[in-house]
């Protein structure tokens, strides 16, 4: 097995994390006693909101002498404590084993998740005389799920009769997908009865984007979905927490719309939206038991259903025109929105791009394209930390050696792990970088524009040239102004596949011209909301 | 000193719990780890360079 060195824990809990995704896998990282443990919580918060299966590994004082002052001694434990799913602390050499084979058991069951193995020096130094049956593992629980529930018979015949009356329904889907790889039963019951799919950042992949039924990103952002589900008169939510972002902070979707909730975690069900139908499960199985609860009166479903189909690649076509300008835009510095466009064009189909944090994320969320169904779009939402980016490529990239990986991010996020850009040149990772070049801590200034009438605030950042910086380190570095330089600099990262290249892209520094929903000066700031 | 089974390919012996977890990970058949050395978890890297 291979481990590198990292510049900066954080790194290697998000780098564990974006494996863990790309391969349902439980990503392993580890952190030295005190400020080494410490600093995996961003990373494993992420893991712990997104349901990813990581194990943390964190070295604590040696049991002689804790509690006396020892050197970089803290509550370790019960700082992670509440950002993992579980804390293991090994108190035994002897049941190192037995307790590392819990630690997968409890990473990859259930809602899948982060665990914290905490040994004592003294455990990790002491020896003990084993048997190979002390080794034991399970060996289903070496991937996420580990093994499937179904939802309850009847509450699945009483959501099928449900769909069936159903004129207009719509499947909401997130994350929950990926980790259930639900991608064909999804596919096969949307295509069956005719029901158009929507997803969160999270969900993006759940069936292609590009697909007929495919009507986009919903919440916070949108293209049409938001108004379908408005339109809509049913709805099956499926791996999805309808968490803020997801509802445009629980305004969407109407609670007079049945809405039937499939989801892995039992409580996460009717916590924000009184579900009609409630079916508690692992994704794959309870679409697959939907599918064929539905088969019979597959034909006139889908009959009936035959023009709100219809409507779908219009409506999308309708929005493609619209967002023209926007998305061929030969603007200097470069509109975000022909960037996406160019993401679209340049990535083929196995790429993996992940996102930062920052807008990159949400620009990307509402414009990228993934041409299969899979995880080829891996957002942090978990915890929306700025900076994962690169070390999200990090772990893509190594969890997919053969597929070309992208990250893009902000230039903050960047900054927060620029030291990492030495971790991915000494792995030899073909890695590529986009910098969304702004200047600023975007978000925050485009806030500060918004609500607080342009009094900026530590939202500057110094002008900074990332591409020379990259060579600097030994690392491939374009830097684009004009957007006829992307497909160019894009082919080029993508084809070196022996050290990483950062593309440095120039957006606008115009804080009204930020955020993904608006394009002018008319950012609609509501009471009590943020403005999008 | 440890010695590995042929058929399960699982290690017997006296060994310490740095590599016990180094022997429990390549078991699992885990990815690759990420992660800063200090002296606690010594053991565990040094099980890992001498199985690399
Ligand atoms: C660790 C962390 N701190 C603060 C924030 C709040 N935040 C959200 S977006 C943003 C701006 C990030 O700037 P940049 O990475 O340059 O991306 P941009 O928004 O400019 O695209 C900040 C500070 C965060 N998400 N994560």
């Amino acid at each position: 097995m291979s481990h590198f060195l990292i510049n900066d824990e954080r790194c290697g809990a998000f780098a564990a994390e974006a494996y863990a995704r790309v391969t349902n896998r439980p990503g392993v990282c580890d952190g030295t006693l005190g400020p080494g443990a410490t600093n995996l919580v961003t990373g494993l918060v992420e893991a712990l909101n997104a349901g990813t299966p990581v194990i943390a590994f964190a070295g604590d004082t040696n049991r002689s002498h804790s509690w006396k002052n020892m050197t970089q001694e803290s509550r370790q434990v019960e700082i992670l404590r509440p950002a993992v799913k579980e804390v293991i602390r090994v108190e035994q050499t002897a049941r190192v084993p037995e307790l590392l084979a819990r630690a997968f058991a409890v990473a990859t069951s259930g809602r899948a998740g982060p665990v914290l193995v905490d040994v004592p020096e003294d455990v990790c130094h002491g020896s003990h005389d084993f048997t190979a049956e002390d080794f034991a593992l399970d060996p289903t629980t070496l991937q996420a799920p580990a093994r499937r529930i179904r939802p309850d018979r009847a509450d699945v015949a009483r959501a099928a009769a449900m769909l069936a009356q159903a004129k207009r329904p719509l499947i909401l889907v997130g994350g929950g997908i990926h980790w259930s790889q639900g991608y064909q039963a999804l596919l096969k019951l949307a295509e069956a009865q005719a029901i158009p799919v929507a997803h969160t950042m999270s969900g993006k992949g759940a069936i292609p984007c590009i697909h007929p039924l495919s009507v986009g990103l919903f919440g916070r952002y949108s293209r049409i979905a938001n108004e379908l589900i408005e339109a809509a008169d049913c709805l099956l939510v499926v791996g999805c927490k309808l968490g803020e972002i997801a509802t445009k902070r629980y305004q969407l979707p109407a609670r007079s719309v049945p809405l039937i909730h499939l989801e892995i975690l039992a409580e996460e069900i009717g916590r924000c939206f009184p579900p009609a139908v409630a079916l508690w499960g692992d994704a794959r199985a309870g679409l697959e038991d939907l599918a064929d609860a539905l088969a019979e009166d597959a034909r006139t479903a889908r009959a009936q259903r035959a023009d709100y189909a219809a409507e779908i690649p219009r409506r999308m076509a309708a929005w493609r025109e619209e967002a023209s300008a926007r998305l061929d835009s030969s603007e200097r510095p470069v509109h975000m929105a022909r960037l996406c466009r160019e993401l679209n064009r340049a990535l083929p189909a196995d790429s993996i791009l992940v996102a930062d944090g920052g807008f990159a994320g949400h620009w990307t969320g509402l414009l990228y394209d993934t041409k299969t169904a899979g995880r080829h779009f891996i957002p942090d939402r978990g915890f929306a930390s700025i900076g994962y980016g690169l070390p999200g490529g990090i772990g893509a990239a190594l969890a997919a050696p053969a597929a070309p990986v992208v990250a893009i991010t902000g230039d903050a996020g960047f900054n927060m792990m620029l030291g990492e850009l030495e971790t991915a040149r000494r792995a030899g990772l073909g890695l590529t970088i986009v910098v969304v070049n702004n200047a600023a801590s975007g978000y925050v200034k485009a806030l500060q524009y918004a609500v607080f009438r342009g009094r900026y605030q530590s939202s500057d950042l110094v002008e900074m040239d990332y591409a020379a910086i990259a060579r600097a380190m030994g690392c491939a570095g374009v830097r684009v102004e004009d957007p006829d330089q992307l497909p160019a600099a894009l082919a080029a990262g993508i084809t070196d596949r022996s050290r990483p290249t950062v593309i440095d892209v120039i957006v606008t520094r115009d804080p009204a011209r930020m955020l993904p929903a608006v394009d002018n000066r008319t950012i609609e700031v509501r009471e009590g909301d943020r403005p999008a | 000193m440890s010695e590995t089974d042929r058929a399960s390919n699982r290690p017997s012996g006296r060994m310490n719990g740095g590599r016990a977890m180094a022997e429990m990970l390549r078991l699992a058949e885990v990815g690759p780890m990420f992660g800063m050395g200090g002296f606690q978890l010594l053991p565990f890297y040094d099980a890992l360079a001498s199985s690399a």
